[in-house]
């Protein structure tokens, strides 16, 4: 074997064993001590990316998460496990109502759930701070059929993430961060059949609203003690349905 | 195992229970290597392992489990996180191990390689990874990037060259960028 094959195949798998390369590395002791040093490098790659180190716990929370998981509308958040909240939700959150004119179904408090649940199962994107610019916002929200009008009010607006939603697999949605005065503001806009009547979202960590829009239900989640009119308003003023 | 009869609910959670006991680790820090930050690997790991869950029936052989976690995990990266990622990224050192009964130079050492592997352009850092971690043959990385067998070869030999060049500067590379 010609040295410049012995080194490519050596590069792309310096335990190859295929019978070639071992006879070639046997019969030449030149190619036997560097692929030696090679090897010894390589365990060196293998070592660092398998020291990564794994959270304690995480088997039994990826089992608990799929006993839970077919066809249940269960309460509890999926990782409250594992977020650095101050406050521990217990099973069964509880949705605050604030009465309106009309008070909100059994089935829009099911749905508060549901979002309360996502929110929480995507709780490490709060973190985020992925400067998301007006052209990629508005890029996401086609998925929902709508976009942003170009003013300054949403090019100054900080976008920390934005994506496609799954918070309801059956329809179209959008999932939003920005940047809040108390902390990260979570606006999720989803075309499904608008709850009855607006009502309040409050868990003690989260503090927000769910409001029927016209193509569907807008949530806005922030922090406790978050104002979110403003996030109402600049939802309300700002967005276009296109379709 | 063709002709395997449908299991019983009992069943298809031992043996989902089997597959996470096997595999979780290795899926997580391939994942953690995706996403570079643990409370997103954590969540990658737990949408893969819950999509395997749902579509475990369409798993035949035992034997290709996990390349086929590998692959979930791979699209739920994409769907979740890749669009936003930026070029480069800031990487916190959380996974390398405190070493203190190493020396010095040995933890620096430690340090510049993990550096040098977060690094390496994607297209070449992922088929490694696979490879360390996952222990996967070419033709199974190839399947889990949806590339040709010579493609992953080729990023493969890159990716260690380029390493070994950075710190074996003065050896002869047979390829130059």
């Amino acid at each position: 074997m010609d040295e410049i094959e012995f080194r490519r195949r050596a590069y792309t798998n310096p335990f190859d064993a295929d019978a070639d390369f071992v006879d070639a590395v046997e019969s030449n002791s030149e190619y036997k001590s560097w692929l030696q040093e090679l090897q010894a490098f390589d365990a060196q790659i293998t070592d660092i990316a398998n020291e990564i180190p794994i959270p304690e716990g995480l088997a039994e929370r990826i089992k608990y998460r799929q006993k839970k998981e077919p066809g249940s509308m269960n309460l509890s958040p999926r990782r409250y496990l594992a977020i650095a909240a101050s406050v521990i939700i217990a099973v069964g959150a509880t949705v605050s109502l604030t009465l309106y004119n009309s008070r909100p179904t059994a089935e829009d408090i099911a749905f508060g759930d549901v979002v309360l649940q996502h929110l929480y199962a995507e709780a490490a994107f709060l973190d985020s701070n992925f400067d998301v610019n007006f052209q990629q916002a508005n890029q996401v929200m086609e998925v929902i059929g709508a976009k942003f009008d170009d003013n300054t009010t949403i090019r100054n607006l900080i976008i920390k993430f934005a994506n496609d939603c799954l918070v309801i697999p059956l329809n179209e949605s959008v999932h939003f961060i920005v940047e809040g005065s108390n902390g990260p503001v979570t606006f999720i806009i989803i075309n499904n059949n608008p709850v009855s009547t607006e009502f309040n979202l409050d868990d003690g960590r989260f503090s927000g609203k769910v409001i029927p829009i016209e193509n569907g239900n807008l949530v806005i989640v922030g922090e406790k003690d978050e104002p979110l009119e403003r996030f109402r308003n600049l939802i309300n003023e700002n967005v276009e349905w296109v379709i | 195992m063709s002709g395997i009869p449908v299991l019983d609910d009992g069943s298809k959670q031992q043996r989902y229970e089997a597959l996470v006991d096997s595999y979780y680790q290795d899926v997580y820090r391939y994942g953690f290597w995706l996403s570079k930050n643990q409370s997103l690997a954590e969540d990658l790991v737990q949408e893969t392992f819950l999509r395997a869950w749902r579509s475990l029936d369409s798993l035949q052989d035992e034997k290709a489990a996990k390349a086929w976690l590998f692959t979930i995990l791979r699209r739920e990266n994409a769907r979740l996180y890749e669009r936003y990622r930026p070029e480069l990224v800031d990487i916190e050192d959380q996974s390398i191990a405190e070493s203190t009964d190493k020396e010095p130079d040995q933890s620096m050492d430690k340090e510049l390689l993990y550096s040098a592997i977060s690094r390496l352009d994607s297209d070449y850092r992922e088929p490694l990874l696979l490879q360390v971690i996952g222990g996967f043959s070419g033709k199974e990385i190839a399947d889990i990037l949806k590339l040709n067998s010579n493609t992953v070869m080729t990023r493969l030999f890159r990716a260690r060259s380029k390493l070994r060049q950075q710190f074996v500067p003065d050896e002869h590379q047979q390829e130059q960028d």
